[in-house]
């Protein structure tokens, strides 16, 4: 996409973009909220839990055909088979282990040799959820925990939250419990409806930002690049890295906020305060992660039901390997889960290698200036003699700064200048390594360097 | 008596002064429309586009009743055809800055010339580039909101699910193409040969703007992957729709009047254009046509009006086109020598300015004899 002139921008951009955009979104999206709306419905009517389940099943295949079409039948596919290793594995300890490994070779030989790779980027992400769910249902039982305390649940159960039409499609993962909440059917109330549109109307605008505006920010918003002798420069490269960035990041938001509309609208997502129901899902921060306070909060934010997956069935489980051990392998398992991409594994263990040594030159710091910080937030209590000094302020700002430019450099990856083609299939392994060489590896360089200073300091 | 003497003189002469302004018209009359680009200049006009106006501007006498109530009923349309025009020349101008031919324009009413009363490659390409140049701009205007009396609006969008259509801003092109019918066409008066193959470029060139048109797609899902993608329509940049009409002037059919049939089909059947060579396949929409070879540009002529090609600057090193060899017709040329001081090395100094250096390099030209 060259560089259009402001002119043109306005031109063309704004009405010729951004209305259609909008039209395409809703046009494609309002069958997949009127099935959780309907899925809600029914979940509030007199039925026989049985009945509520299979219609939940039925409404996410309706979902998924709506999206994928016939292809719709590998994440159904996927559904049962780890309904039934499920039911195979009833007698044994191992159930989280046993699951995730008949899902990861799932995914793997899909990826490999059964679906050609366009079908099968486009699928990913559903794929990923109902992985995912799988999974954490497996570990459940093991621990007892969750909402699976209630004896072991049903295969109508099990195929009702794999294919609940509230996060089939787009996610988020939400544990089994908050499944069995949303099918007892929460009563419809105004904050609901509020919330519900709340999210949808963020998407939209998420969406719009992602594709009319970030693409074009530093060409046209802020015309930047109009001084001549920029238009070459490294800097250059950085801003439009920066912008790739931000388009990629929004098209997250989007999916995020979209994903918390449809679990809403399907009635999770609600907690319980004090005898309230509160509407308060959360699925990103778009504002912790453009300004960042670390890498890991970055990581954290991006998607929280997925970070929060991670860290309870991946993280905790590797713990007894080793910090290090278990931050990289919890990445290695998010990479593995977004399929076998060079690209998405690249950025996934960089990112690790990141917040890794982020987070040990920080307690470094934090240790020996005695002040808040930490890659996370003090929490109110915290031992730390200066908390809010304006030069501890100073310093988690350049931290801040650090991170910002990680994210332009990993995010120079999601590029909306490359052919459509590759945009669909996923980026391949030359693309990834030239267009960080573009960048001179400075990210990569970055980390070193931190490493080496977190090394001397202690 | 004397009066009635006198009345009759006059009614004789304003007889004979219209017979021969005719005659004139009817010679010139096509693409006389292009006058207007002079519009540009007198800049008042532009913000101010009523009637009287109109009227007044001298340039603008040179556009028929029709296209006059064209403008009237599109405000602020003016503007977007005169620098479509000049946009168009531009490119006309850039595509052909190898060749023989040029594109050579000038002030006055007639900018290209008597190039435009003949039926030849060069003919067919003016019409065609010109024509693209209004829909395009005027397209592009209508998205702008520049031009009052059309939007983009969207009600040819289809709808969503996995086949879904794209839209984009289709129906300002359609009023590009629409408006570029009524307005450029209409500058095309007879039945003659002539008569059609301006027509059939003019729809040629149209017809490359529109299909010219690009997609722009984004994915969007969990991490990236690609659940759902929205695209938008893009109206070509001019150089690409310049490219393809330059690819359809090198493959541009040579017709012939054809009159098949004398019953009673309709006026549109009998008349259309034949291949000249029976052989070969009628034109379509997309290609240019043309009914007579061109002349060889090779030096100054009155009749065609061709200036020739001597103190045209040439590549000695090119055996194409540019090359002195063919540009200069095998008459030769002269070499000499310039010295040119131009910015160079220029750094950016955070922050904001920019400094350069003067650099002097000699420069050897070639010029036609």
């Amino acid at each position: 996409m060259a560089a259009l002139p402001p002119r043109e921008f306005a031109a063309q951009v704004l009405p010729g973009c951004v209305v259609p955009t909008a039209r395409q979104g809703l046009a494609q999206l309002w069958p997949l909220l009127l099935l959780c709306l309907g899925a809600r419905l029914l979940h509030r009517l007199p039925l026989p839990r049985g009945g509520k389940h299979a219609g939940a099943a039925a409404g996410g295949l309706l979902a998924l055909h709506h999206f994928f079409g016939a292809q719709a039948l590998w994440v159904a596919l996927l559904s049962g088979l780890c309904a039934l290793t499920l039911l195979l594995s009833r007698a044994r300890a191992q159930r989280g282990l046993c699951l995730a490994l008949a899902a990861l070779s799932y995914l793997l030989m899909g990826e490999l040799h059964m679906v050609d790779t366009v079908t099968w980027h486009k699928m990913r992400g559903a794929q990923m959820v109902v992985a995912m769910k799988a999974v954490s249902l497996g570990f459940d039982l093991d621990r007892g925990a969750g909402g699976a305390r209630g004896g072991e649940p049903s295969p109508a159960q099990v195929l009702g939250y794999l294919c609940s039409p509230g996060s089939v499609v787009f996610g988020p993962w939400e544990p089994f419990g908050a499944y069995l909440r949303a099918v007892e059917g929460p009563p419809l109330s105004a904050a609901w409806a509020r919330k519900g549109l709340r999210s949808l109307g963020l998407a939209l605008l998420c969406l719009l930002v992602s594709t009319c505006l970030a693409p074009f920010l530093f060409s046209c918003l802020l015309p930047l690049y109009g001084a001549r002798a920029l238009r070459r420069s490294v800097l250059a490269r950085w801003l439009r890295a920066y912008e790739s960035a931000l388009s990629f990041h929004f098209s997250n938001y989007f999916v995020a906020f979209l994903s918390e509309a449809t679990a809403t609208l399907a009635g999770s997502g609600a907690s319980l305060h004090h005898d309230n129901l509160r509407w308060d899902l959360a699925v990103s921060r778009p504002l912790r992660v453009e300004l960042p306070r670390s890498m890991a909060d970055v990581v954290t934010n991006w998607n929280l039901p997925m970070s929060r997956w991670l860290h309870t069935y991946v993280f905790q489980t590797a713990r007894r390997l080793g910090t290090f051990a278990a931050v990289l392998g919890t990445y290695a398992a998010s990479a593995l889960l977004h399929g076998l991409s060079f690209h998405l594994a690249a950025v996934l263990l960089s990112l690790g290698l990141i917040t890794y040594v982020e987070h040990v030159l920080r307690q470094r710091l934090a240790a020996i200036f005695d002040a808040c910080v930490l890659s996370k937030r003090c929490p109110p209590g915290c031992a730390h003699r200066h908390k809010d000094a304006l030069w501890v302020r100073g310093l988690n700002g350049a931290l801040g700064a650090v991170a910002l430019f990680h994210l332009s450099y990993l995010g120079a990856l999601f590029d909306v200048e490359a052919d459509d083609t590759v945009e669909e299939q996923g980026y391949g392994m030359s693309y990834t390594i030239r267009k960080w060489s573009e960048l001179n590896w400075a990210s990569h360089w970055v980390t070193l360097g931190c490493w080496v200073l977190a090394c001397l300091l202690r | 008596m004397r009066a009635a003497a006198l009345g009759l003189a006059l009614r004789a002469l304003w007889a004979l002064a219209l017979s021969s302004l005719s005659n004139t018209l009817a010679v010139n009359n096509s693409g006389r429309w292009w006058g207007i680009i002079n519009v540009a200049s007198s800049t008042n006009l532009l913000t101010d586009s009523k009637n009287v106006q109109l009227v007044l501007d001298p340039s603008l006498q040179l556009l028929s009743r029709k296209q006059r109530k064209l403008i009237r009923q599109n405000p602020g349309i003016l503007h977007s055809v005169s620098s479509g025009l000049q946009t168009a020349i531009k490119e006309c101008k850039w595509q052909f800055r190898n060749r023989r031919w040029n594109c050579p324009t000038s002030q006055g009413p007639n900018i290209f010339g008597k190039i435009v009363n003949r039926g030849c490659r060069e003919t067919a390409f003016i019409f065609a580039i010109t024509s693209a140049g209004v829909t395009h701009s005027v397209a592009r205007s209508c998205s702008e909101g520049s031009i009052e009396s059309c939007t983009c609006d969207y009600r040819r969008r289809g709808p969503g699910g996995p086949d879904w259509h794209w839209g984009g801003c289709s129906d300002n092109i359609d009023f590009g193409r629409l408006f570029g019918r009524e307005f450029v066409d209409s500058s095309e008066k007879g039945r003659d040969l002539r008569f059609l193959m301006n027509l059939h470029n003019n729809e040629a060139g149209r017809m490359t703007v529109f299909s010219e048109m690009r997609q722009e797609c984004k994915c969007h899902g969990m991490s990236g992957s690609c659940t759902v993608r929205t695209c938008w329509m893009r109206l070509p940049t001019f150089r690409a729709v310049g490219d393809v009409l330059k690819d359809r002037f090198d493959g541009a059919s040579r017709v012939i009047y054809g009159n098949k049939g004398s019953n009673r089909a309709s006026r549109v059947e009998l008349h259309h254009l034949e291949p000249e060579n029976p052989a070969h396949k009628p034109p379509s929409p997309h290609d240019l046509v043309y009914f007579e070879k061109s002349p060889n540009f090779c030096t100054y002529s009155g009749k065609t009006g061709t200036a020739g090609t001597a103190g045209r600057f040439c590549n000695s090193s090119s055996p194409g086109l540019d090359g002195c060899e063919l540009l200069c017709c095998g008459r030769g040329y002269r070499t000499r020598t310039q010295r040119i001081t131009e910015r160079c090395n220029c750094t950016f100094h955070w922050c904001c300015h920019v400094s350069c250096l003067n650099c002097t390099n000699t420069q050897v030209l070639h010029e036609c004899l």
